[in-house]
């Protein structure tokens, strides 16, 4: 065995225990809770949950075709050992985009906008300050600019609502 | 005749009509091409414009954004993976891998090339076919509209690849992400789980660009940028032998598009993957399709653009718009005291040649607005991705907000990119999810009024002739992918048999 791989679980048979996870959770708990049913319906076919109830089946049949398929096989496969610093950056970009959901409405769109600018064009490797910085400030403003006066549409100013 | 056609060159061939309709196109372009901002926005922006306008120069004005739009979908489709358009989401299936292997320049004149052949055919099947036309497509009901979605997601085999299975998986995620908000037939939520921003259901706009344009800014982020290998077609443009090889194609996709932009309430979408489906399954490189084949781009833009003429059909034989934007043109016409429909062709003839004369027109505009752009645009490519992409965020987040000035569609958008990036990880297609949740909610609604009109009883599935027809179409093309599955299969197999003696 490489000394880079590891022994790890199919890709195939991880997909395949979303597929009948998620197919018995709408089947069991989001089609009951989720969907209401009226209380006039004349024929089951026309139920609000008919139809997403058929797709739920079809998705754990597939779901189960997938492991089947596999069987012979057997569910492991030999992959590249992921890299800590592979995880470290998924994790980083994870927080990033939690950050800008989080701050979009106190901040307002072109000011979140300018900080995450700021922050991935540092994480991608962008080392020129300069050009950092006139892309992190210049870009969110030529957008909003262009959506406000433009096209018309108000964008959320947040904290820069007495600027612009 | 001929006094009616001199009648209607007169009230064209005015320098506001000119200037009106490259000025539309002109708007179309720029706005399908920014995420966010959808054609049926731009055309009711404009409105207000065409009031103190002659009815002519006004309705041009709305046709030329129209067009414009339909084709400035493709730009960002192409170039950076989030369609413009839903009419678009097609085009960044073949546009894409293109642009990453350095045809960017390539991809978008062919989109350019087959949008203005299209829209050509289009509009010369809305002056010479429009009475047959459309008496065919109100021959459509529920249950033809349904066959016709179900033959269209067979589409799903082609793009899932190899990975049959979980496409189909994938495509019955998009079935059921189109059942979250209200459900028509009774009003009654579902999924929404007292989250009022879902009532509405999930927008198109930022579930394409959340599944689409995320998970590939996320994967720069996550690995090192791959150097690409030095491609002899990178910067070049489309070729007269490129255009020639497609032509078939791009003809064949425009009729699509003529056939589906006739039928109201079917829209751009369906037909281009229906011409995308029809493109692959008789192409002589279909395991090319999905991985940056030309000919995919023609198809998918020639269906999408074939409907923008056609879409006036029904509008102008009849007095029925067949989607938003022609209910908004619908709108321009009532505001100058005039209502298209069979009345129109005997009391207004000569603003119906007036009109014709413009959209041939229109589609000179959109070749040459087009050419003049991508010379421009198709330099994005140019930007080295750590700067790119970060900016291509920003404007994902503003255009996700613009389609409903709501926050929680940037909420949506990010959620949909980490589910694209999960399904980039998990070797799971995203293209057939988006097809069934763009299909998906046609499908549903055309099967539940057929049962209702039926009282529940699926022959009404079986009861016309377009039903078999469609129905005919299906067994064949489901056929033909099973057959090509188990070839491949077997291929596989003899081989690791060789290998192993």
């Amino acid at each position: 065995m490489n000394m880079k791989s590891i022994k790890l679980i199919k890709k195939d048979i991880l997909a395949a225990s979303v597929f009948v996870f998620f197919g018995l959770l709408l089947i069991l708990l989001l089609i009951p809770r989720g969907v209401v049913e009226p209380g006039n319906v004349e024929l089951a076919i026309l139920s609000p949950s008919y139809y997403p109830k058929i797709i739920s089946y079809i998705l754990i049949l597939i779901g189960l075709g997938i492991f089947i398929k596999n069987f012979p096989n057997g569910f492991f496969e030999e992959s590249e050992k992921i890299e800590k610093k592979y995880l470290f950056r998924i994790l980083i970009i994870f927080i990033t985009i939690l950050t800008i959901v989080f701050f979009l409405p106190t901040f307002g769109i072109p000011l979140t906008s300018g900080i995450a600018l700021l922050f991935l064009l540092m994480l991608g490797g962008e080392r020129r300050p300069i050009i950092i910085f006139l892309v992190s400030t210049l870009v969110p403003l030529l957008i909003y600019l262009f959506f406000t006066k433009v096209a018309q549409i108000p964008i959320p100013n947040g904290l820069l609502e007495s600027l612009l | 005749m001929m006094e009616n056609l001199i009648s209607g060159f007169f009230l064209f061939a005015t320098i506001d009509s000119f200037v009106a309709l490259g000025i539309g196109v002109f708007i179309g372009v720029i706005v399908g091409a920014i995420p966010g901002l959808t054609t049926p926005m731009a055309v009711a922006l404009t409105l207000p414009f065409t009031f103190t306008l002659p009815p002519v120069t006004g309705i041009l004005l709305l046709l030329g954004v129209y067009k414009g739009g339909i084709y400035g979908g493709s730009i960002t489709a192409i170039l950076i993976n989030a369609p413009g358009t839903p009419a678009a989401s097609c085009t960044v299936l073949d546009g894409y891998p293109m642009a990453k292997k350095g045809e960017a320049k390539r991809a978008l004149d062919m989109a350019l090339y087959s949008s203005c052949v299209a829209d050509f055919i289009s509009n010369i099947s809305l002056i010479l076919f429009a009475g047959i036309l459309a008496s065919f497509a109100l021959k459509f009901g529920p249950a033809e509209v349904f066959t016709l979605i179900f033959f269209s997601l067979t589409i799903i085999s082609g793009v899932s690849g190899s990975q049959l299975l979980k496409g189909m998986a994938s495509a019955c995620l998009g079935l059921l992400l189109a059942t979250v908000g209200m459900d028509l037939i009774y009003g009654t939520n579902r999924f929404v789980f007292g989250q009022t921003n879902l009532l509405a259901g999930l927008n198109f706009i930022p579930v394409l660009i959340g599944l689409f344009a995320i998970p590939e800014i996320l994967n720069f982020f996550c690995k090192k940028e791959i150097k690409l290998k030095k491609n002899p077609l990178a910067g070049v443009g489309a070729t007269l032998k490129d255009f020639l090889k497609c032509f078939k194609t791009i003809v064949k996709g425009s009729f699509i598009g003529v056939i589906l932009g006739a039928i109201p309430g079917i829209g751009a979408a369906p037909s281009a993957f229906l011409s995308y489906s029809e493109a692959r399954r008789t192409s002589k490189n279909p395991e090319n399709f999905g991985k940056g084949e030309i000919e995919g781009v023609a198809a998918a833009e020639a269906g999408n653009n074939g409907v923008a003429g056609a879409t006036m059909i029904p509008l102008l034989a009849l007095g029925i718009p067949g989607d938003i934007i022609t209910a908004i043109i619908l709108g321009a016409f009532m505001i100058h005291g005039l209502r298209p429909g069979p009345l129109m062709f005997t009391q207004n003839i000569e603003l119906i040649y007036a009109i014709f004369m413009g959209i041939m027109l229109s589609s000179i505009y959109l070749f040459a607005i087009g050419k003049a752009s991508i010379r421009f645009i198709s330099k994005i490519t140019d930007i080295p991705h750590r700067i790119l992409f970060p900016i291509i965020l920003v404007l994902c987040i503003f255009g996700s907000y613009a389609v409903n000035n709501s926050a929680f569609d940037i909420s949506i958008m990010f959620l949909m990119g980490l589910l694209g990036f999960g399904m980039l990880q998990l070797k799971i297609p995203s293209a057939p999810f988006l097809i069934a949740f763009i299909l998906g909610p046609m499908l549903e609604d055309s099967f539940r009024q057929s049962l209702l009109i039926s009282g529940g009883s699926y022959s009404i599935f079986f009861s016309t002739p377009i039903c078999w027809f469609f129905w005919i179409l299906t067994v064949i093309i489901i056929s033909l992918a099973a057959w090509a599955y188990a070839k491949s299969k077997g291929t596989t197999f003899l081989k690791t048999n060789k290998i192993v003696k």
